[in-house]
């Protein structure tokens, strides 16, 4: 009995050996080959369509839109898009206030959409002229 | 006579400022939100405008457009990548680069390998491949990547300190739960973390891989729906300079 219980010892031993030997090897080799499953998927995926360069997308920008001191700050308030208007741009403010209340909330929620002075300008001038 | 005086002032105003009418052409058709029409983030040093393609019959065409890879490894992930950490989506995205990006306290990680990152990222991000938060915590990359999120790392502390401290994290007090052996995250940064979509397993490895090294998981965030999604919904993708250099070389 006595045997059999070194021998039921010996066993297990050798098995907790094996697992600690073989373990570390299989998660080493699954990360490998997560790896590899990668870069072939990466490889096979090709340049993202429509991708551009930082700079080339700032200049991108800066050929479509004015630059950014020609820019109100985005997220402003309506309380502060008034202010910012009527101490940084007093021609714009002038026709601004030209405006009905009804006009200054379209032209802040255009501003919304297009922060460019010379677009919220334009705005201001075409409501004007609207009538 | 007044009034047509003051009419043709106006007109000559009007004028001489050069105005165009015609203001709706600048106007995008396709917006981000019902509130946001763009936004602009850093991006090394640039300033980068995210919108989306305004061609309303534009469709996928790239590697984003295929529907099936192998499962295992390219599996569906599931929405809860770990306890505590909270999924995002790309309106809380927006929100996350005109708040916590320019303040500094946040970060966006793209955590995929450079293979991906160089075909092209999310404005805005950093690349850290997920390869850096799975390794021993001892280890120079791991170090170095938990220094760049913010966490500080600690001088010996004695037990009777630590027992103090495990006791005011249990109580949730001081900020106590913000602190490990090795680490102080008190300031270390809000982390989005993302990768190629829902079937991708790279953000939420280095997600796991950072909470491991005791990161607050309220201070992390999983963007889910990854490249695949940003993809999906014709938003700017930026190539890194890494990649423009390697291709003119």
């Amino acid at each position: 009995m006595y045997q059999l219980k070194n021998q039921l010892r010996a066993f297990r031993t050798v098995v907790a050996g094996l697992v600690l030997c073989i373990c570390p090897g299989m998660a080493i080799h699954a990360a490998d080959d997560y790896l590899s499953a990668l870069e072939a998927e990466a490889d096979e995926t090709g340049v993202v369509s429509g991708s551009v360069s930082p700079a080339a997308a700032s200049e991108d920008k800066k050929a479509r839109h004015a630059p950014a001191s020609k820019v109100i700050d985005a997220g402003l308030s309506f309380d502060d898009f008034e202010e910012v208007l009527g101490t940084s741009y007093s021609g714009s403010n002038f026709l601004y206030l030209k405006l009905s209340k009804g006009q200054r909330e379209r032209v802040y929620k255009f501003y919304q959409d297009d922060n460019r002075i010379s677009s919220v300008r334009e705005e201001i001038v075409r409501l004007l002229s609207s009538g | 006579m007044k009034q047509f005086i003051t009419k043709m002032s106006a007109i000559a105003l009007l004028a001489s400022a050069g105005f165009l009418l015609n203001s709706n052409a600048a106007a995008l058709d396709v917006k981000l939100t019902d509130y946001l029409a763009y936004l602009e983030v850093d991006h090394d040093g640039e300033q980068v405008r995210i919108q989306r393609i305004q061609d309303t019959a534009n469709v996928l065409d790239d590697g984003f457009a295929k529907t099936s890879r192998k499962c295992p490894p390219f599996c569906i992930q599931p929405m809860k990548v770990a306890p505590g950490v909270g999924t995002v989506g790309e309106a809380e995205i927006f929100r996350f680069m005109e708040r916590e990006l320019p303040d500094g306290s946040g970060m966006i990680v793209d955590a995929r390998t450079p293979s991906w990152y160089n075909k092209g990222t999310i404005p805005g991000s950093i690349n850290i491949p997920f390869t850096d938060f799975v390794g021993e915590a001892d280890a120079p990359e791991t170090i170095k990547t938990l220094e760049k999120l913010g966490g500080v790392q600690r001088a010996e502390v004695s037990w009777i300190t630590r027992s103090f401290e495990k006791l005011m994290a249990a109580l949730g007090l001081f900020g106590a739960d913000q602190k490990t052996d090795a680490w102080d995250f008190s300031n270390a940064k809000e982390v989005v973390f993302w990768c190629n979509g829902p079937w991708c397993g790279q953000s939420p490895r280095a997600i796991n891989g950072l909470l491991s090294q005791g990161y607050p998981p309220e201070k992390v965030y999983y963007y889910r729906g990854g490249m695949q999604m940003w993809k999906v919904l014709g938003l700017t993708v930026v190539m890194p300079e890494s990649a423009e250099a390697v291709a003119m070389k």
